[in-house]
């Protein structure tokens, strides 16, 4: 016994389990059995255990335009202003436009482009992950527009997952009988949950609903089928 | 363990905190040392304290794995955190001392003890001392202290190295 590989498996994940994540991402290249250990979704779990005592608040914001090169950069800091991490999303992640940036206390940042489209990124794994598209109800057009009156973002502990919900309004044209996204608070509103399960950065489930279908639209019968 | 030590009624006289602290106990390493400690200080390892409410009081506690100069070492902890006077600050100060000193493979060493014996202060210290040796360490630096062979073929770990290319920004050098 002179060596962690005669450590068992609960020990090593102990002591794994304090590391920063930058160092984790490298140490999975230390072996196969270290790789699967730190991908395993209970040492995530026992990651966040350890983690939650030692957090610490940041603020994250994200920028695109000239000085970044047109690329979308995303950057962290603690309250201080002391740099924690930053980096620049592929060229062509985001279309290089960010309209919206849903910061959360929690490890995801949540932002959506005029488009509508919505994105979730890891900054400490520098993961993104675009969310599916709500509705086919939201036409091309729509999205051009932007079809959100508001998007929120949180976190369910009992059901450990993040959640992205938005809202969206729709409108029966008294002329065509047809409904129309609104872009006023007026008329029927709409609440589409987009629910990823996200540990330590890895998706794992991803699943879209809506609620309070007023099961007369066209959106809604799209929108059930989504669930 | 056989029950040998099963007080006789007269024993019994003894007030219950002086017992605790004059009986001692003995363990005994997996290379055959034999250390006397007294049973409020063993108590602080869940696990002695479990076997010696399985009624091993009094007789020798076996611990094949950990070997003599570990359990001397864990032994120091446990005396110093039993110690009457010792204030928390005093502990505190104890227990960095106590763990600066020590190299990586003897704080694997004493990290393996204290998640056997179940002393989950100590496990915990030596836990985040490894921790902050090794978090800016290169992969190699990992696999040669800790002696861990990559099974890894080069075309798995250049998959790795590509999709975490910046996990590998900032890395010390092995040189030390």
């Amino acid at each position: 016994m002179r060596d962690m590989g005669n450590l068992p498996d609960d020990a090593i994940a102990e002591i794994l389990a304090r590391l920063p994540i930058k160092s984790l991402s490298r140490f999975k290249c230390v072996s196969n059995s270290w790789n699967h250990l730190i991908s395993h979704p209970s040492f995530l779990n026992l990651r966040a255990l350890r983690k939650r005592s030692t957090r610490e608040l940041r603020l994250i914001y994200v920028e695109h335009g000239k000085n970044t090169d047109g690329r979308i950069r995303i950057t962290a800091t603690d309250t201080e202003g002391k740099l924690i991490n930053q980096f620049s999303l592929p060229g062509n992640s985001m279309k290089n436009s960010v309209d919206r940036l849903y910061p959360t206390r929690f490890d995801l940042v949540c932002f959506h482009n005029y488009r509508g489209e919505i994105w979730l990124c890891n900054p400490a794994t520098r993961q993104i992950l675009a969310l599916p598209y709500p509705s086919q109800a939201v036409s091309k057009l729509d999205r051009f527009y932007g079809p959100y009156h508001n998007i929120g973002f949180g976190y369910s502990s009992s059901r450990d997952e993040y959640k992205s919900g938005a809202v969206i309004g729709f409108q029966r044209s008294e002329r065509t009988n047809i409904w129309h996204i609104l872009r006023s608070l007026l008329g029927v509103q709409k609440l589409i949950t987009i629910s990823a399960l996200v540990a330590g950065g890895k998706q794992v489930k991803m699943s879209a609903s809506s609620h309070g279908s007023c099961g007369m639209c066209p959106g809604c019968s799209s929108l059930d089928g989504i669930r | 363990m056989a029950p040998k030590n099963k007080n006789p009624n007269g024993e019994n006289v003894v007030p219950e905190v002086q017992q605790k602290k004059t009986q001692a106990l003995i363990l005994k390493s997996s290379d055959g040392e034999e250390f006397s400690i007294s049973k409020s200080a063993a108590g602080l390892s869940v696990a002695i304290k479990n076997m010696m409410e399985d009624d091993c009081a009094g007789g020798v506690i076996p611990l094949p794995l950990v070997d003599g100069g570990t359990l001397a070492r864990v032994i120091t902890y446990l005396n110093k955190h039993a110690e009457d006077g010792a204030s928390d600050e005093d502990k505190r100060k104890f227990d960095e001392e106590f763990l600066s000193g020590m190299e990586v493979d003897v704080l694997c060493d004493v990290a393996l003890a204290g998640n056997y014996l179940d002393i989950r202060g100590l496990f915990h210290d030596v836990c985040q001392r490894i921790v902050n040796g090794m978090k800016n360490k290169s992969v190699e630096w990992v696999r040669k202290t800790f002696r861990i062979e990559s099974d890894f073929t080069a075309e798995e770990e250049e998959q790795i190295k590509k999709e975490y290319a910046w996990a590998w920004e900032g890395v010390d050098s092995d040189a030390d």
